[in-house]
């Protein structure tokens, strides 16, 4: 009977762990509401952010959580019903707005937030017109250029293709490698491709419809030809082997001059600058010229929102974190140290290399970025068919892997 | 009278062990036969992973692997990638185990260094190995002119071996140990007795020697395909899938299509696929290593 009772008494400790709460509730203390930070890189802005807003509400505390990986921890998250109280996220995605629509993000319409945001901005962060996050940032993207080089060389930026080109042979003449593809970071062709195939045509959503329904062939495609000969043409102008350098190393080497220019997005100047502060004298980002005969735009993407649970048990504390967010102050803050152009009524944009592309989005010279129009995926698989250009030239197999990839996704 | 078939005293010896196997028991319906079946009527429906709703569609996505231009090159690259991996792992393992079998002055110390890739976790050994890729061989390749060494993971046919490199140089350790304790089992007289005979090493290990690690071999075998097959630290870690897909693996893919393209319930159906091939594949591997070892 000892053996017995000692033998359930063992079996019920080893069946502890399963019972035990994963959280204990404090009943007295501040009010703790989580923070799920997607973008690493933005880390220690927000610790400040959430430092000076502890100070002034006493009564909320705010916990930071970052995560490798972050996109795919939120989603098992999800999946458990463990929402954090407050998640950054790109509202322009399909994804984030299928969590609104599941009920997961809360309707923010009427909030008083977001009136420090332009109605134009607003648009592009709406589900069907009902508001689930407060934008903060948009991302552009362009050409990054090393403008000491240019001048050393008597060259002026380009804003037409042919004079990119121009630029690319005097560089490439002098030994400066004029464009660092990284085409070893699968993710950079992937956007590279959807972000210049934009650029082509803002409209590439109606080009790809018909090649899904089979009123237009992949082989007859304005943008795919024009795109795959573009990157053929300036793939010349990069290093020897580009499916060995990474992203990293293709910033690295712009930042030491031994590269003039990368495509890339406004995120990275942060990078290059944590390889040397004084970066932001010598670069500048400037639109990708158009290489047909339309007018060149710009390609953005609402960079950072704020959004918060729909089952947060703190839904005040957090729309007081968002009100804390969305003043002028706290959003200058943001925006002098993550270097992204800021959408909050107000704030100086004072980021230098970065003005140029920042004209153009006052002017509207703009148009959103097709991975927010592409069925999901899509972007991810013609990466494979763009490398395999890279490697061979091949053109013609690149446009009918595009085109079979095209009709399976837009299919579906 | 009643006959007694079991005995009081065994009930009480099955009573006290079922009470001991239940908590591990109970551990592992929780953790592993639950999620399968949860799985396995997931993948009947529709669902993206983490919306409340979803459809029934049935067979639908068992049919779809079937007609998916990825995931059946994927398969592809997976069977060579395990076959190479096998036949590799194996034979070396096998080859290391014999050497280190000898007692030499630092057997141990060799014992102890073949081991330490073990250790070492695949994401780890990935991002080493891709640093190395990068920056050391081609530095090799133009002190030696061995040019073959530049450029390994940037070329689609070169990627594939310098991924799969990778995996043997880490996948070697667990093996050779195993392979190493198998040779320790071997009854020495029967080894002897064979020599006396007149039989060669080659003779001695084929005849005497490779009967009695048909156990182990099996057990190397299996954990082998299972690696094979499972392939994606490597991979994610050196080349995405990439150059041009041609290292997509299927467990990077049923990976892509479940927590990228919001296809979850695809991914279960194609992950429940590649499980009842590797189960049909261990089986045969089962059966054909057991009709040969040794019967003591």
């Amino acid at each position: 009977m000892k053996k017995l009772l000692l033998t359930i008494a063992f079996a019920l400790f080893c069946l502890n762990p399963v019972f035990a709460q994963g959280k204990s509730e404090t009943t007295s203390g501040p009010v703790e509401i989580e923070y799920f930070n997607m973008k690493s890189e933005t880390q220690d802005i927000m610790a400040h952010l959430i430092s000076a807003f502890e100070m002034k509400n006493p009564d909320i505390k705010v916990i930071q959580t970052n995560t490798p990986d972050a996109q795919t921890v939120f989603k098992t998250r999800l999946a458990a019903h463990d929402i954090p109280d407050i998640v950054n996220v790109y509202p322009a995605s399909n994804m984030y707005k299928q969590y609104f629509r599941d009920g997961f993000l809360a309707n923010l319409d009427g909030e008083s937030f977001l009136e420090h945001i332009p109605d134009a901005t607003l648009a592009l962060s709406q589900d069907d017109g009902k508001n689930f996050c407060l934008p903060m940032t948009m991302s552009v993207y362009g050409i990054y250029v090393r403008t000491d080089l240019l001048a050393k060389y008597g060259l002026k930026e380009p804003t037409t293709y042919p004079e990119l080109i121009h630029v690319c042979k005097v560089l490439q003449k002098n030994g400066i490698i004029p464009i660092a593809f990284s085409d070893k970071a699968t993710w950079t062709i992937g956007q590279i491709l959807e972000r210049l195939i934009g650029v082509i045509d803002n409209n590439s959503d109606a080009e790809f419809q018909r090649i899904a329904d089979g009123t237009l062939s992949a082989q007859d495609s304005p943008i795919l030809n024009t795109f795959a000969r573009m990157m053929i043409e300036l793939h010349q102008y990069s290093y020897p082997d580009t499916m060995a350098v990474s992203y990293e190393d293709s910033l690295s080497d712009v930042v030491s001059g031994k590269c003039a220019m990368v495509i890339m997005g406004s995120w990275a100047l942060g990078t290059m600058e944590t390889s040397d502060p004084t970066i932001d004298d010598r670069i500048e980002l400037i639109p990708f010229p158009n290489p047909t005969d339309k007018k060149t735009k710009v390609p953005v993407n609402v960079d950072t929102a704020f959004a918060i649970s729909n089952t947060t048990k703190h839904k005040e504390a957090c729309e007081r974190f968002l009100s804390f967010l969305a003043e002028k102050s706290q959003a200058q803050y943001y925006a002098d140290h993550e270097k992204t152009p800021n959408v909050v009524k107000g704030v100086t944009y004072s980021i230098e290399p970065h003005k140029q592309l920042v004209e153009y989005l006052a002017e509207g010279n703009i148009f959103l970025s097709p991975v927010v129009i592409w069925p999901d995926g899509l972007r991810d698989q013609l990466k494979i068919p763009a490398q395999q250009l890279y490697i061979d030239h091949n053109v013609e197999t690149f446009l009918e892997s595009c085109g079979k990839m095209i009709k399976n996704y837009y299919n579906q | 009278m009643k006959k007694e078939i079991y005995p009081q005293k065994f009930w009480n010896k099955s009573r006290t062990l079922a009470l001991f196997i239940i908590p591990g028991l109970f551990f592992y319906l929780m953790f592993a036969i639950v999620p399968i079946l949860m799985g396995i009527r997931y993948s009947f429906t529709d669902w993206n992973g983490f919306s409340p709703h979803y459809n029934n569609v049935y067979f639908r996505n068992y049919l779809r692997i079937f007609h998916d231009d990825s995931f059946l090159h994927a398969l592809n690259f997976t069977f060579r990638y395990t076959v190479a991996l096998v036949c590799f792992i194996t034979l070396f393992s096998l080859l290391i185990a014999l050497l280190l079998n000898v007692k030499v002055k630092g057997s141990t110390f060799f014992r102890a260094l073949y081991f330490f890739p073990a250790v070492l976790s695949m994401l780890t050994l990935g991002l080493i190995f891709n640093q190395i890729y990068y920056r050391a061989l081609p530095v090799l390749a133009d002190a030696t002119g061995l040019q073959f060494l530049k450029g390994i993971l940037s070329t689609p046919q070169k990627a594939f071996w310098g991924v799969l490199f990778v995996q043997i140089w880490q996948g070697l350790a667990i093996p050779t140990i195993l392979f190493l304790a198998g040779l320790q089992t071997i009854p020495i007289d029967q080894v002897e007795a064979a020599q006396m005979e007149g039989a060669g090493a080659i003779r001695t290990f084929h005849s005497i020697k490779l009967p009695y690690l048909y156990p182990t071999l099996t057990v190397v075998l299996v954990l082998a395909l299972k690696s094979g097959i499972l392939a994606f630290d490597n991979i994610k870690a050196m080349t995405e899938g990439g150059p041009a897909g041609s290292t997509i693996s299927i467990a990077f893919i049923i990976y892509q299509h479940g927590f990228t393209e919001m296809k979850f319930s695809y991914s279960i159906a194609e992950a429940i696929f590649m499980g009842c091939i590797i189960c049909f594949i261990s089986a045969i591997q089962i059966s054909i290593n057991n009709k040969k070892k040794v019967s003591l």
